[in-house]
Order: structure tokens, then C-alpha cells, then sequence
């Protein structure tokens, strides 16, 4: 595949469709959380794989858990979380977890909760459907990163990148929300349909 | 929206309670406080519960393991987002206990499960929670995740020990036309090149200096049939230093046995060598010494007799100006200085003999030592007036070198005699006292020629240590000490009171 | 009537004028890009409602608000924003908003707002 380059009016297009899409998903997650979020503009990226791994491996250093979930549809690909290990505390002190088990069920959880709002809000916008299976959500050892192999059949990925922010709960993660291949071509498709509709 | 056909599929069939049960999942359907609404065939039969006897209870009350807060947060944010949530066997292991009863071999007592909390009806806040046995793919997991583990331990090992390798041992790895592959960090370090500097390089060029054409040969065709080869050679440090190496050359093959070319394990040699050369330097200057000594010695042995055919042909000489020599006096002192020149040649065959390494070991009798050791010094013991003692039983016998033997006891006598020219006393003695034990004996000789001081006595088995004003080379007890020690197997022990001097020389009986 | 729309994003400001245009003719409709330009372009032109964006780069629309409050209390600020956050919507009110929207606008929801106001 040849190399990717979004036009700004693209780039413009993935980051309002996911601006909605994350208000959607930090509402759920402010609802369960019974508390306030601030949102940031999400950042969007067209990366190489081992550009991507890289950025992993920064995170990689100050995390404590991060995962990942696939989401399947015209519109597929791969989320991927990080939070560190401080935000799991203050998260597993807020959902009064008991146990550190139930601290990697809440994350998976929260994993879950963003990619599913986020996903399901930007193919809704897109005018399409996405599905999860359950399977495809899981924790990944953070010195493993590098071996999930589901990235590395990755060529370019359109990486689309937000911060999770609670500032008085202190918080703070990362989502990715990772696109393949052939689902580049099929959003690109979609945003052009999406930008000819305004003008 | 989107997820509407997804979630609303099994509200918009009629649901068939047949199909329900004959699924092999668990379904249970609850609403938002976890009242039961509906259990279906396969949870009855597995928790052994009539689907009568729970509707309408909550779930966390018929199964109190359950997490009441967990479970509520699940169905709340499922039916919030219009999207299932779940529990993954991976973190939450079951959520319904149910007892694996087959005779299987299982890493778990309850069955592992999936569970799916899927939004079923919005307004009635129902949920229906899919639960999928996942025990055989957990038990897939661990047994995967021990073996992953244990790669992982053998790999960091191998890892480590690579490390040590390349930082400890000096080795250097060629192909089979002996261009250097690799080297070792400790090779490296030690000969000052960066690895950059050798690599490409070909062995016998990088070594063209002290790799001769023999040798050369002699490692090609070793390393063509594929043996191992061992040899010792100078090479220089990348700042002009010379080192030895010894080396040992293998063949290296991958591990579908296909030659890789070899590897050149390397020891640095250098201050083994340096110390053999320093040994051979004292061994020769001793033995150098030890002939100045048996020349001295000899000197002694022939004053008489010497004196004595001085004083026939003295006789001889006279009578023969007066005409009083007759031809039976003639032949009478020609015999006698006959016999006493052959006596002198004795001497030094003697002399020559003893300081002539053995080669063979012999069993002799210890008596018969001393006999020859004596027998050298008898004329400068009997001079300096000194009593000689010696008790050996005839019986005792050795098997040993008897020269190297003979040597030592000489040196160690004349050290005796000597040290009585430094400090003449009244009576003046040297005893030799021989014990037999069960495996070795115990030779004990002992003067009164003043003793030793300590802090000399401590270094008298140093090379070049002497304390005799002339003629002492400083070797003699160095020496001594090397053959009893390194040739003889025994030990020697020098202690000193009261103006006495004892020395123990304790050896196997046999060798 | 003068109309500002404030949204960083193109796309959002495409769809917003092109749903105001369905349901008013004469209009004078502004755009800015965030909330500095908005605040500038409301002390030059004083438009009756503003349409304002929370997320932006420079200002976000929590900062705006006050600030184009202050350059012309008559306006009217309706926030739209992807953000629905209950105390999302309860700070916004509290600052002076007339109305809190979710994004994205479409011609119903635009009639909607402005059947409100
Ligand atoms: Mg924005």
C-alpha cells in the first residue's frame, strides 16, 4: 500500500467525528464514575507500525495495565488502552474495589466502555455498524507490546489518539483507536461522502 | 442506530425456548437490581437449580460469591451505552460457581467462564447475561503460559550467560576461510581493538607475526579434518604489549550440524609464561650453584689425598737425589699414588653422579643414603672437629629418586658444616635421626651451630636468600625445597632454639 | 439578525451554517475558529446569537463565555458540544448559556434551538 496522507479537511472531518464519539464515551464513563471529565482535541495521525511501537514503548515505561479490544464491521480495527499505575488506584478507590483482580476487571471494563461508545459513535456517524466479541478484549503484560502480533500486520495506521482526564479523581489515560488497511480506504470513502453532503 | 440490530436480535425473534435451551451457553436474564427473570436448560442442569425455584430472587442472593456492586455497575453501564459489557474468564475466572466434576485433568475446580451482559430490554432494564465455558481454554492458557514462562526463564539465562561469555571469556570466532565472525568483548578489552578493527580481518594475516609457516600449516590441517588443536602463541596488544596465548581451536557447526567455521578459545598465558621462564632461570643459577658447591666440596676431598701424593712424590723425589730409591719403594708409592688418583676420579664420578637427576625411581635403603651423602663432607666434618651422629635403622628402605634425594641431604649437611665456620662452639654436633611411620618417613637432622633468628628463618626457602658471608649463592635451600616438594612429595619443615637448628624432611615411602 | 458560529472544526462550522441557513434567510452569519477570535469578532459586530464550541485550541468556550458575555451582554450563547456531561451542561448554564446542545447539528435540532430562543 502506498503511503498515506490525509488532506487537512480529512484530518479535520476524523477529529470532530471522534470529538463527538469520545463526549459520548466520557459521559458513560462520567456516569459510572460520578464524576467530570475534561475533554481534549483528539490527535490524528497517520503512522508507520514501528512509529506506532515506539509511542507504545514511551507509554510503556509509566504504565500499569494496558489493553486492547477489536472492533469488527465495514469500519474495523483495534483499540488500545494505557492508564498508569497511580490512575488504576485512584479508579480502583473510586469503584471501592476490593481486590487487584477486580482492578483488572474495572480496566478491561473501562477498555470495553470507551472503545465500544467511541466505536459504536463514530460508525453511527459514518452511517455503518460495528460489533465486539468479547474474546478480542484483553490485557497485554506491558513487556509484551511489542509482540501483539495484531499490530504488526498493521502497515499504516491511522491512529487517532485522546487523552482520558479526570482531573479531580486524578485519572488520566490514553486511548488509540487503531485503523487497518483496508478500513482506511473504506473511511476515507466515508469522509468525502460526509464533506460533499455540506457544501 | 447502529447497535440496534446487534442488541435487538433476541428480543425480535420470538424467543424459542427449545432453541434457548438446547444452547450450549448458560442465559440468565436480570434486570438492573438482579432479580432472576429467566434461567435457561443448561444453567439448571449445571447448577442443579429448577428454574421455579429462583425466578424473581436476586442473583447475588442464590450465589453469594457473587459481587453485587461489580455486576450492578456492569448491567447499568450495558444498558447505558446500549452495548453488552463483560467479564472475561481471564480476570474474573467465573461468575457462576459451578463444580467441574469430569475426570479430566483441570488446573481449576470451577468451570472458567465468559460472560457477556448484553442489553435485552431498555425500559424493563433487562439484561441477559451469556455465560461460555472457557475452562479448556484456560487450561490451554496456564499450561501455555508456564511453557511461555519457562522459555522466558531459559532464554534470560541463556542471555546472561552470553553476556558472561562475551565479558569473560577470550574467544574469537572464524569462518572457515579464518576471517574473524566475531570476537569477545573480554578478547577485545584485553588486546585494545574495537570490534569494528578486527571483524573481516583474516586470522593468520592479524597474526602474520608470531603465527610461523609450521604452525600455520599445522592449524589448517587440523581445522580442515575437523579436530581440535591446541597450541600456544605470542600476539601483541594494540598498543605494542606482547602476550602469550594459549589457544584451543574447535570446529563450530549450527545446529543442523553444518560447519559454521571454528571457534578459538584463548587463555592469556602471559604470567604463566613469564614465571616459567623466571623458574627456569633459578633452576639453571641453582644448578649452577649446586656444581660450585660439589666443586668446593671436591676441593676438600682432595686436599689429602693430594697432600699425600705431594708428600710420596716429595719422598720419591729425595731418595731418588740420594740414590736410596730402590724399585720396591718405587712401585710401593707408585701403587699408593695409583690408587689415591683413582680415588680422586671416584670423587667426582661420585659427585657427578649425584647431581645427575634420576630418571627412574629405585628402592634403596636410607642407610645407604646417608652412606653416599656422608661420605662427601667426611673430611670437612672430620677437620672442623664436628661429632656426627647419625641413627638409621638398616631396615628403613625408600622408593624414590635417589640422586635428587642425596643432593638435598648434601646441601642440607654442608649447611650444617658451613654454619659452624660462621659460629665454632665447644662441642660441636650434627645427629640425623630417622623414623619410620606407617606411609611416610620422617628425616630429623639437627646442629648446635648457633641457630637461626626468626625473621631469617622465615625466608631461608627464598631464592637468593644467603647468609654466608662467601661463596653462598643463596640457592641451596630454594633448591632443596623445589626437589623435595615438587619431585620427592615430601615436605621440608626448618625450625630453630637455644643455638639448635632442626630441620624435617618428612617423604612417601614410595612414590 | 447577526449570527457567530465558534467551532475549531471546519466540518462543524459547515454543518452549522449550512442547517441555520435552512431556517433563516436574511442572516449574517460570522465564523471563528476559537474562542479569542470570537470574542474579538463579538466586540466588532455584536451578533445576537453565538454558537459556541466547548473543546478548543487558544480558548475554550469555558473561558469564551464570560468574556463574550462582558463584550456584549445582549448575546445570546448557545453551546454546542460534543461534551454532555451533566456537569458539563450545569457549568455552562451557570456561566450565562441560554441553551447546551449535543453535537452534531442537523436542520432539526437547529429548529429546535431556535424555536427555544
Ligand atoms: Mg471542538
Amino acid at each position: 500500500m502506498n503511503s498515506i496522507i490525509l488532506t487537512e479537511d480529512e484530518k479535520d472531518v476524523l477529529q470532530e467525528l471522534m470529538n463527538v464519539a469520545y463526549g459520548n464515551a466520557t459521559a458513560v464513563i462520567a456516569e459510572m464514575l460520578d464524576a467530570f471529565a475534561s475533554l481534549s482535541i483528539p490527535n490524528i495521525k497517520v503512522m508507520q507500525v514501528s512509529e506506532l511501537m515506539e509511542r507504545f514503548n514511551q507509554l510503556k515505561d509509566s504504565s500499569y495495565f494496558f489493553s486492547t479490544q477489536a472492533f469488527m464491521g465495514e469500519f474495523n480495527g483495534e483499540s488500545a488502552f494505557f492508564i498508569d499505575e497511580e490512575s488504576a488506584n485512584n479508579l480502583a478507590k473510586h469503584l471501592e474495589l476490593e481486590s487487584i483482580e477486580d482492578l483488572d476487571d474495572a480496566i478491561l471494563e473501562l477498555t470495553n466502555v470507551l472503545t465500544s461508545s467511541l466505536t459504536t459513535r463514530l460508525a453511527q456517524e459514518m452511517d455503518t455498524e460495528v460489533s465486539f466479541a468479547l474474546p478480542s478484549i484483553s490485557k497485554v503484560p506491558l513487556n509484551e507490546i511489542a509482540n501483539v502480533d495484531t499490530f504488526l500486520q498493521y502497515s499504516q495506521v491511522i491512529v487517532i489518539d485522546t487523552d482520558l482526564n479526570f482531573e479531580d479523581q486524578m485519572i488520566h489515560g490514553k486511548i488509540f483507536i487503531l485503523t487497518k488497511d483496508e478500513s482506511i480506504q473504506w473511511l476515507r470513502e466515508r469522509i468525502h461522502t460526509i464533506l460533499e453532503a455540506l457544501i | 442506530m447502529a447497535q440496534r440490530t446487534n442488541t435487538y436480535d433476541i428480543r425480535s425473534i420470538d424467543i424459542d425456548k427449545k432453541i434457548i435451551s438446547s444452547i450450549d451457553n448458560g442465559i440468565i436474564i436480570l434486570d438492573d437490581e438482579l432479580h432472576i427473570y429467566y434461567l435457561n436448560k443448561w444453567l439448571a442442569i449445571h447448577t442443579g437449580l429448577k428454574e421455579d425455584s429462583v425466578l424473581g430472587k436476586k442473583l447475588d442472593a442464590v450465589f453469594h460469591n457473587i459481587k453485587t456492586k461489580t455486576l450492578t455497575r456492569k448491567i447499568k453501564t450495558a444498558l447505558r451505552m446500549k452495548t453488552p459489557t463483560f467479564y472475561t474468564a481471564n480476570t474474573s475466572k467465573y461468575l457462576i460457581p459451578i463444580k467441574i466434576n469430569q475426570l479430566k485433568i483441570s488446573n481449576y475446580e470451577y468451570m472458567q467462564q465468559d460472560v457477556s451482559i448484553i442489553p435485552f430490554d431498555e425500559e424493563k432494564r433487562l439484561v441477559a447475561l451469556i455465560i461460555t465455558d472457557q475452562t479448556n481454554m484456560a487450561n490451554t492458557n496456564a499450561l501455555l503460559e508456564a511453557n511461555i514462562k519457562k522459555v522466558n526463564e531459559l532464554n534470560a539465562e541463556l542471555i546472561r550467560d552470553r553476556k558472561t561469555i562475551d565479558n569473560k571469556v577470550l574467544l574469537i570466532k572464524l569462518d572457515s576461510e579464518f576471517m574473524i565472525r566475531d570476537i569477545s568483548q573480554a578478547q577485545l578489552r584485553l588486546l585494545g581493538y574495537a570490534k569494528s578493527e578486527l571483524l573481516d580481518h583474516n586470522y593468520f594475516l592479524f597474526e602474520r607475526l608470531h603465527i610461523n609457516k609450521t604452525l600455520k600449516e599445522q592449524i589448517c590441517q587440523h581445522a580442515k579434518e575437523n579436530k581440535v588443536f591446541n597450541f600456544e602463541q605470542k600476539t601483541l596488544t594494540k598498543d605494542g604489549k606482547e602476550l602469550w596465548m594459549s589457544n584451543t581451536l574447535v570446529p563450530e557447526y549450527d545446529s543442523y550440524g553444518k560447519e559454521l567455521g571454528y571457534i578459538l578459545f584463548r587463555n592469556d598465558i602471559t604470567d604463566a609464561k613469564e614465571l616459567q621462564k623466571h623458574q627456569e632461570k633459578l633452576l639453571s643459577n641453582s644448578r649452577s650453584s649446586a656444581m660450585g658447591e660439589m666443586v668446593s666440596m671436591i676441593a676438600h676431598q682432595w686436599r689429602q689425598p693430594l697432600s699425600l701424593i705431594n708428600t710420596l712424590v716429595a719422598t720419591l723425589k729425595i731418595k731418588h737425589e740420594l740414590d736410596l730409591l730402590d724399585t720396591q719403594t718405587m712401585y710401593k708409592s707408585l701403587n699408593k699414588m695409583e690408587q689415591t688418583v683413582n680415588y680422586l676420579s671416584e670423587t667426582i664420578d661420585d659427585f657427578r653422579n649425584f647431581f645427575k637427576p634420576n630418571k627412574v625411581i629405585t628402592e634403596v635403603k636410607l642407610a645407604m643414603i646417608f652412606e653416599k651423602s656422608t661420605a662427601l663432607l667426611d673430611d670437612e666434618i672430620k677437620q672442623q672437629s664436628i661429632t656426627y651422629i647419625q641413627t638409621i635403622d638398616e631396615e628403613i628402605k625408600i622408593s624414590t629418586y635417589q640422586n635428587e634425594l642425596i643432593q638435598s641431604i648434601i646441601t642440607i649437611l654442608k649447611n650444617s658444616v658451613d654454619a659452624f665456620k660462621e659460629n665454632p662452639t665447644q662441642k660441636q654436633y650434627i645427629t640425623t635421626t630417622v623414623k619410620q611411620e606407617r606411609t611416610h618417613l620422617s628425616i630429623f637432622i639437627e646442629d648446635n651451630a648457633g641457630g637461626i633468628k626468626p625473621e631469617i628463618l622465615q625466608r631461608i626457602f627464598e631464592p637468593y636468600f644467603s647468609t654466608k658471608s662467601k661463596n653462598g649463592t643463596g640457592l641451596g635451600l630454594y633448591m632443596c625445597k623445589t626437589i623435595i616438594e615438587d619431585h620427592l612429595k615430601g615436605k621440608i619443615t626448618v625450625t630453630s632454639q637455644d643455638g639448635t637448628t632442626q630441620t624435617l624432611i618428612e617423604l612417601p615411602l614410595s612414590l | 439578525m447577526k449570527y457567530l458560529v465558534t467551532d475549531d472544526s471546519k466540518l462543524a462550522r459547515l454543518s452549522l451554517v449550512k442547517s441555520l441557513k435552512t431556517h433563516v434567510q436574511d442572516a449574517e452569519i460570522f465564523q471563528a475558529t476559537n474562542g479569542a477570535e470570537a470574542v474579538e469578532i463579538v466586540k466588532e459586530h455584536k451578533p445576537d446569537i453565538v454558537f459556541l464550541d466547548l473543546t478548543m485550541p487558544v480558548m475554550d468556550g469555558y473561558e469564551a463565555l464570560p468574556k463574550i458575555l462582558e463584550a456584549y451582554p445582549n448575546a445570546k450563547i448557545v453551546v454546542i458540544s460534543a461534551d454532555i456531561q451533566e456537569k458539563a451542561k450545569e457549568k455552562v448554564i451557570a456561566l450565562g448559556a441560554q441553551l447546551h446542545v449535543q453535537k452534531p447539528i442537523n436542520a432539526d435540532k437547529m429548529q429546535d434551538i431556535l424555536d427555544i430562543l
